[in-house]
């Protein structure tokens, strides 16, 4: 999963970001292409982790014998995009 | 059995936090006895860092600058399989000032739906008066049970990154935006003292005042009024919390 760091270059707001501020977020390809195409934004920065360095599971989780289970209705999911 | 972590971004505020911590504590163990494999994941960059250690919870040090990250943070680490061998079916985002009843979530949604809480009870930074609240929007107050699933086009990322509030409607937004009408939401009936939050003299996005305009059926003892929901020992916790922070130093 890639994000981005992007900066507005347009005077207009996009996505509700000031003109002139920088954001990080993950943009569809295709809306990422025609953003930077019409001059609304720049990409300054791939990132590949937001995740900070610093984190552990809760007690005993990663040696836990439960599984995960579908929950009911998991397989009804489907993307209709 | 289906799993489930409490997702809480905290910051300062130790004493009460570690209070509503230990009751999460509580809360995720009555779970575990009634057929949800639960935890929680706290993300701060302070003090409330060792009492989630001390509680057995996941933890994710994060400064303050953007609630939204936070949230994010912990939803990730409860979910995506490159941070946690064993992700969770279910995300329940949690304010370290707010309990939950346990009961609310022993009745998992399937996939495709997220379950939004409408009815809760805010107490008065003096301790001295609880009041329940209908917050009739879509998704209701922040304590919604989101399955895995729907955060997975978002890399387990689903608000917008910088925020510093409405974090819930950011990740509500972009739910719809992705999902579309396959998106269920489902508001159940509770009662409202199963959603607390603890209003404190310091430190909170909103104040009791703010929230005037849900407010109604206001009671002058929160710890009578919650006493046949939750346990003793927190109301007691809880009663000194506010009768210390109410006596000058």
């Amino acid at each position: 999963m890639k994000y981005g760091v992007y900066e507005v270059i347009c005077s207009l707001d996009y996505r509700g970001h000031s003109p002139g501020t920088r954001f990080v977020a993950r943009l569809d390809s295709a809306a990422e292409a025609r953003a930077i195409v019409r001059g609304n934004i720049r990409l300054v920065e791939e990132i590949s982790s937001l995740m900070p360095a610093e984190h552990e599971l809760p007690a005993g989780w990663a040696d836990s014998t439960q599984t995960t289970a579908a929950p009911s209705g998991a397989s009804t999911v489907e993307r209709g995009k | 059995m289906p799993s489930l972590w409490f997702v809480v971004p905290a910051v300062g505020r130790f004493h009460l936090t570690a209070i509503c911590l230990r009751q999460l504590r509580r809360t995720c163990d009555q779970l575990e006895r009634h057929g949800v494999h639960a935890s929680a994941v706290v993300v701060a960059d302070d003090e409330n860092l060792d009492t989630a250690r001390e509680l057995g919870f996941g933890w994710v040090r994060r400064d303050n600058q953007f609630t939204s990250q936070k949230f994010n943070d912990g939803i990730q680490k409860a979910c995506d399989v490159a941070v946690n061998p064993r992700p969770v079916d279910y995300v329940v985002p949690c304010g370290s000032d707010d309990w939950v009843d346990w009961r609310l979530f022993v009745d998992l949604p399937a996939a495709d739906t997220m379950v939004g809480f409408q009815r809760m009870s805010f107490v008065r930074e003096d301790g001295g008066e609880i009041s329940e609240s209908l917050v009739n929007y879509p998704g209701g107050c922040g304590i919604r049970i989101y399955p895995r699933q729907l955060f997975e086009p978002f890399g387990y990322r689903p608000a917008d990154e910088h925020r510093q509030r409405g974090c819930d409607t950011s990740i509500l937004y972009n739910l719809r935006a992705e999902w579309g009408y396959e998106l269920q939401l489902h508001h159940p009936d509770s009662d409202p003292r199963q959603i607390v939050d603890w209003k404190s003299p310091t430190q909170q996005i909103n104040s009791y005042d703010d929230v005037v305009q849900w407010r109604r059926n206001a009671q002058p003892d929160p710890f009578e009024t919650l006493a046949d929901i939750y346990p003793a020992d927190a109301l007691d916790e809880m009663r000194n919390y506010y009768h210390l922070a109410l006596v000058p130093a």
